[in-house]
């Protein structure tokens, strides 16, 4: 016999302190500085997602390039979409969090920062992966879910 | 042929005879320099050329190469002067970058002993420091990430140079951990329940705590998923909460302990901040009065069963047998099984069991207020004990499923206005919530009849070893045994259902009666 849970204390201190890498981030995809806009663009589609990573020829994280990059900064303005290399265009030098940084940090970033997406890197600036803010929402939700199943 | 400037060894890639001068071109092993010499056939003699001409020679024999024509400037000038060229660089190619390694990254933290751990910046509260993360059975905590490959070379013929592959990881890990794979990369995930450390054998899940000293700002609270043991004390306003089993050497002063499986033990006291009664004034108001009634949570919670050495203001509830050795004051314990003190004086404050006390000493000379209660055995119950905390679950899981739908489940009109994908996941909810509601009533009117049925133990036996003193209260329903005069022992307080009497006599072990009643915990 256990002791039921009967309280749904999903934002205490022990959620917020659990490291980010507990949240399993999805590897990210990377392409190139010298990568054209078009090709990122086809990149983003074909992988159904909103962000990629920049990374130079070291595989060194370089910038950012997200959804919120082609509402920006390439519609509507009059790129080449097929000669302009993404680093013109992508958002350099992004915040990076650790794999063993906390929930409580990754939160504060993108509130207080306004990132919607942070490379997970570790300090010698190997990139394990990238979360965004739904991987925080889905991760609520599901400790939440898991809660009412055991109810 | 092979021969050496000062610095390094030069392998000859060919000659050619021009203008009266031998050209020599070497390469190092690695074949990213070219070097020249120039050699005119009569020793110290002028030779006129150009750039353009010695260029094409070089290339002639270097096929591929692009010597450097600020370099050969200096070439045609020297040989102008009627001197010799001796091993000049006239090209570099361009190096590997090699591969980054491969190495394991770790996706938790890996257990850290308390007082060595860094100071997190992100830390809101100092109680709560990080020493690891709980590794739950079967979670990823490591992705091995493969070598990388560098970066190609390019020799001094234009040649590229294959960059050479980082080296994969190499690690090592014992059989409390299993390899697998997700897209597409090698991932380390746990076999139990756990933390993460390494031993000699590499990456170790270890299921056992030990915090060596006290729990306290050094430590901030506990929360494991294993067995817990701390060899000191836990501090004021700290909380221990272990999965399976928690035992503290020392003493737990105003801290709170937690087992949800397991038993606890402390090898000294627990003091806590229970108030054992309160005087009502004209000036007490409702609010003061419903403030001051409110059940607060108990210190110690515990699945299994609980024992210390000394209560003092202690809240208890064990679903098992509690324990005393020394002695409890005005403390609460409530438990399915019995409450035990063979060498325990226990005086002030309220005892709830199902199956019987047993101490030496019950109240004490001062005539301190002791209430003993006898629980029916329905409550002692593995049905009821399970009906309850389902349905207190469901309760929590109908209150979370409402917060969630707001408006949405007042107003279902507004699901119109949702998105096709989004309108369906609600629906989905709210169909959720109402399973849950008719299951919660059709719970909650099985534990109506239940109680309904309740009935004690056959008896329901306080032995007391040594004394039972004035002041003590027996409360079995609405029947009452006062002790008036002090009760020596060893004797049996027994009560009989039936008849509603309540009996002193010779002592009788405690008895739980029958199954049905028996402590929760054993009959799962």
């Amino acid at each position: 016999m256990e002791i039921a849970q009967t309280s749904f204390g999903v934002v205490d201190a022990r959620f917020l302190s659990r490291s980010v890498g507990l949240l399993n981030p999805p590897l990210a995809v990377s392409v190139s500085e010298s990568e054209v806009i078009e090709r990122v663009l086809f990149e983003l589609r074909n992988h159904k997602i909103g962000c990629v990573l920049v990374t130079d020829e070291q595989g060194e994280l370089v910038g950012i390039f997200s959804e919120r990059d082609v509402v920006l900064k390439v519609s509507l303005c009059s790129y080449d979409l097929t000669t302009t290399p993404i680093s013109e265009v992508m958002t350099p030098n992004p915040q990076t969090i650790r794999p063993t940084d906390s929930v409580a940090h990754a939160l504060h970033m993108m509130s207080i920062g306004g990132y919607r997406h942070l490379p997970v890197v570790e300090d010698d600036g190997m990139i394990v992966g990238l979360i965004s803010v739904k991987d925080l929402v889905d991760y609520v939700a599901q400790t939440v879910s898991k809660d009412l199943s055991k109810a | 042929m092979s021969e050496t400037t000062e610095k390094e060894e030069l392998l000859l890639v060919g000659e050619k005879s021009f203008d009266s001068a031998l050209v020599q071109v070497y390469t190092t092993p690695d074949k990213l320099k070219l070097y020249v010499s120039v050699h005119p056939t009569m020793p110290g003699s002028a030779i006129r050329t150009s750039v353009d001409h010695i260029s094409m020679v070089i290339e002639s024999v270097a096929v591929g190469s692009e010597p450097d024509r600020n370099v050969l400037e200096n070439v045609v000038a020297t040989l102008a002067r009627g001197e010799d060229v001796e091993h000049r660089r006239v090209a570099r190619g361009e190096p590997t970058t090699p591969g980054r390694d491969g190495r394991v990254v770790l996706l938790v933290q890996q257990f850290c002993a308390p007082g060595k751990q860094r100071q997190c910046s992100e830390v809101v509260d100092a109680r709560f420091i990080k020493s690891f993360d709980n590794v739950e059975k079967g979670m990823t905590f490591a992705r091995v990430m493969p070598p990388a490959p560098g970066k190609p070379g390019r020799d001094v013929f234009g040649k590229p140079i294959p960059p050479p592959m980082g080296k994969s990881a190499e690690f090592r890990h014992d059989d409390t951990i299993a390899l697998g794979m997700e897209g597409g990369v090698e991932v380390l995930s746990s076999k139990l329940d756990g933390y993460l450390t390494e031993t000699e054998k590499g990456y170790h899940i270890e299921h056992n705590l030990k915090i060596e000293g006290d729990v306290s700002y050094r430590t901030g609270d506990i929360d494991f998923i294993g067995n817990v043991e701390i060899t000191g004390d836990v501090q004021r306003d700290f909380t221990v909460a272990a999965k399976e089993s928690l035992g503290v050497t020392g003493n737990v002063a105003h801290g709170k302990l937690r087992c949800r499986r397991g038993n606890i033990s402390v090898g000294g006291y627990v003091l806590g901040d229970s108030f054992t009664g309160f005087t009502v004034g004209e000036h007490t108001n409702e609010q003061m009065l419903q403030t001051l009634l409110v059940q607060k949570e108990a210190q110690v919670q515990c699945a299994g069963d609980f024992s210390a050495s000394i209560l003092d203001g202690a809240s208890i509830e064990a679903l098992g047998n509690v324990t005393i050795e020394k002695e409890a004051r005005n403390s609460s314990l409530r438990t399915r099984g019995s409450i035990r003190g063979s060498s325990a004086r226990v005086y002030g404050g309220d005892l709830y069991a199902v199956c019987g006390i047993e101490v030496l000493e019950l109240g004490n000379s001062a005539g301190a207020a002791t209430f003993v209660h006898a629980c029916s055995d329905v409550e002692s119950s593995a049905e009821y004990a399970n009906l309850s905390d389902k349905i207190n679950g469901y309760l929590s899981a109908e209150q979370m499923l409402e917060m969630q739908l707001g408006v949405l489940v007042k107003e279902p009109e507004r699901l119109a206005k949702l998105s096709p994908t989004h309108r369906a996941n609600v629906q989905k909810m709210l169909k959720k919530l109402q399973e849950i509601r008719v299951a919660r009533a059709e719970l909650e009117a099985k534990r109506t009849e239940l109680l309904s049925t309740a009935s004690r133990n056959s008896s329901f036996r306080v032995n007391v070893l040594g004394k039972a003193f004035s002041g003590v209260t027996i409360l079995a329903g609405e029947q009452r045994f006062f002790v008036e005069e002090d009760i020596n022992g060893p004797a049996t307080i027994e009560h009989f259902p039936e008849t509603g009497e309540f009996k002193v006599g010779s002592l009788r072990p405690l008895e739980c009666g029958t199954d049905q009643a028996k402590p929760a915990k054993t009959a799962e």
